[in-house]
């Protein structure tokens, strides 16, 4: 159909999404998991704050990347929406639904971070506060972004199964990736269900549910990698469709 | 593609909205009425922490009923943008982008309906507050929770009002239900002043009663018509006509997109 085109625009829009998928891969265990593992101890007030203060620049770089994360995860899921909606619009749009929803809350829940490291600093107005009691406060807003995050983990989880279906059904992805993905979803839902009810079994469950997370791992590396398959004939309808959609949206 | 065939009826889409909004009505009310209800004791702060300790589960299911109700909203407002589309795509989306943002107000509000269980448990972390103050955060974290959820309704209101116009232009759903719908909303917009929201519920719930119980019930039993939905189908493509050969796109190649695909 466009032989002057050197990549088909199919494969071209699986590498844009495999491109963001990366980055976002390397962006978010920095914010998400490094950063506080490093600086959050939990039960001790007092220590995180000695922490947090010691290197506020390495906590305000967490949040600032748990902000972009999520600018990043609205691309993502626009340029997904760009491959897959030829498939299914309807699923795909309920995917990118629910990816807004994730990152409003994420940055909402960034909020509670920043709260935490004005009451750390603690400016005049806070002098009313004795050090013990703003320490337990920000302690409090930390908490409370970590609960936010169990929260989030649900939309991380529900996206991906319109995510899994349209790639179980795109016939230019392998099925495998699309079960893989439902899988994850689930997976997450338990997780988050794990954090709310069964809060000492949450290592435990998540380190169960490990492979599943991988999921998301082998998409990015797929669609980075090898990108879409396209088969000359049966590609046809595909193209023509994505290629009406993709400027449109 | 082979979706084509697969693609569910209007129908059946309407059906499904339905349960949805059903099971969404339910869990949020569980969630935000009948459980807070029962263990918030009104201007007594220990009381209240009391209570949520001493149920600490039931509080738990509450929140967690409340946060799958977000989930369950996100499907069936999804699925009536997919209804309504061929009515007013315009009209449609705003109502979805509306729909989206009341959502994530809502996600965030579980949020801080959970605030307070982790500040009454919190233990040692908040050891350098006095119970008092402890319970007093606690306690200012469920208002908080209540006045997100007010400030979610407003959105639901201008939801409602929209979705309102839409069943009312629609061909395939009554033109009552439409009206009541956008009476409805309008109630809840009143929460943009939540004292007035409040001072007005007993006659929102009325209106609530009156427009989103026979709507749910009318999508549950009937659905939309079938029939009817595919001729407002046909009559937007027809009139949209002009239109789309000026963007250059053969109108044979539109029949077969049939709806324009896109957003």
């Amino acid at each position: 159909m466009k032989e002057r085109n050197p990549m088909h625009p199919l494969k071209k829009a699986a590498r844009i999404a495999g491109a963001i998928y990366l980055s976002l891969v390397l962006i978010a265990p920095f914010a998400m998991l490094y950063v506080p593992g490093k600086l959050i101890v939990r039960g001790n007030a007092a220590a995180t704050a000695d922490n947090i203060l010691a290197h506020e620049t390495m906590f305000r770089l967490s949040i600032f990347g748990d902000l972009i994360g999520h600018v990043i995860f609205i691309c993502l899921a626009i340029a997904l929406y760009r491959l897959l909606s030829s498939v299914n619009n309807t699923w795909a749009l309920l995917m990118v639904s629910f990816v807004l929803v994730s990152a409003a809350v994420g940055f909402l829940n960034a909020l509670n971070n920043i709260a935490a490291v004005i009451l750390f600093r603690g400016g005049e107005f806070l002098t009313v506060f004795d050090k013990p009691q703003r320490d337990a406060l920000a302690m409090l807003f930390v908490r409370l972004h970590s609960q936010g995050e169990f929260i989030s983990e649900i939309f991380w989880g529900v996206w991906l199964f319109p995510f899994g279906l349209l790639v179980f059904r795109s016939g230019f992805l392998p099925r495998l990736l699309g079960v893989w993905l439902i899988i994850a979803c689930f997976a997450w839902i338990a997780l988050s269900i794990t954090a709310q009810f069964f809060p000492y079994n949450y290592e435990t469950a998540f380190a169960w549910l490990q492979p599943a997370f991988f999921a998301e791992m082998a998409i990015m590396l797929w669609l980075l990698i090898r990108g879409a398959k396209v088969a000359p004939v049966p590609a046809a309808t595909s193209l023509g469709n994505s290629g009406a959609q993709a400027p449109q949206l | 593609m082979t979706q084509k065939a697969k693609e569910w009826s209007p129908k059946a889409k309407a059906r499904l909205a339905g349960v949805f909004e059903a099971l969404e009505g339910f869990t949020s009310a569980w969630g935000q009425v009948t459980v807070l209800g029962q263990l918030i004791v009104v201007g007594n702060a220990a009381a209240t922490a009391a209570n949520i300790l001493k149920h600490e589960t039931l509080f738990r299911l509450g929140f967690a009923s409340s946060l799958f109700g977000v989930v369950f909203h996100l499907a069936w407002a999804f699925l009536f943008y997919q209804l309504f589309r061929p009515v007013n795509r315009s009209v449609s989306f705003c109502a979805l982008l509306v729909i989206l943002v009341g959502c994530a107000i809502q996600a965030v509000t579980a949020l801080l309906y959970l605030a307070p269980l982790l500040v009454l448990t919190a233990g040692s972390s908040l050891g350098a507050l006095t119970q008092q103050q402890l319970q007093a955060l606690a306690y200012m974290f469920l208002k908080l929770n209540g006045l997100a959820m007010d400030t979610n309704l407003v959105f639901f209101g201008l939801w409602c009002v929209l979705t309102g116009y839409l069943i009312f232009r629609s061909t395939f759903l009554p033109r009552i239900l439409g009206v009541l719908l956008v009476i409805d909303g309008f109630g809840w917009m009143t929460f943009m002043s939540p004292p007035l929201g409040h001072y007005l519920f007993p006659i929102i719930a009325v209106a609530c009663g009156l427009a989103e119980f026979p709507l749910q019930l009318w999508l549950l039993i009937f659905g939309v018509n079938n029939e009817r939905w595919k001729a407002q189908v046909e009559g937007i493509e027809r009139s949209n006509s002009g239109q789309v050969d000026r963007a250059g796109v053969e109108p044979a190649k539109r029949v077969a997109m049939r709806l324009p695909l896109f957003i």
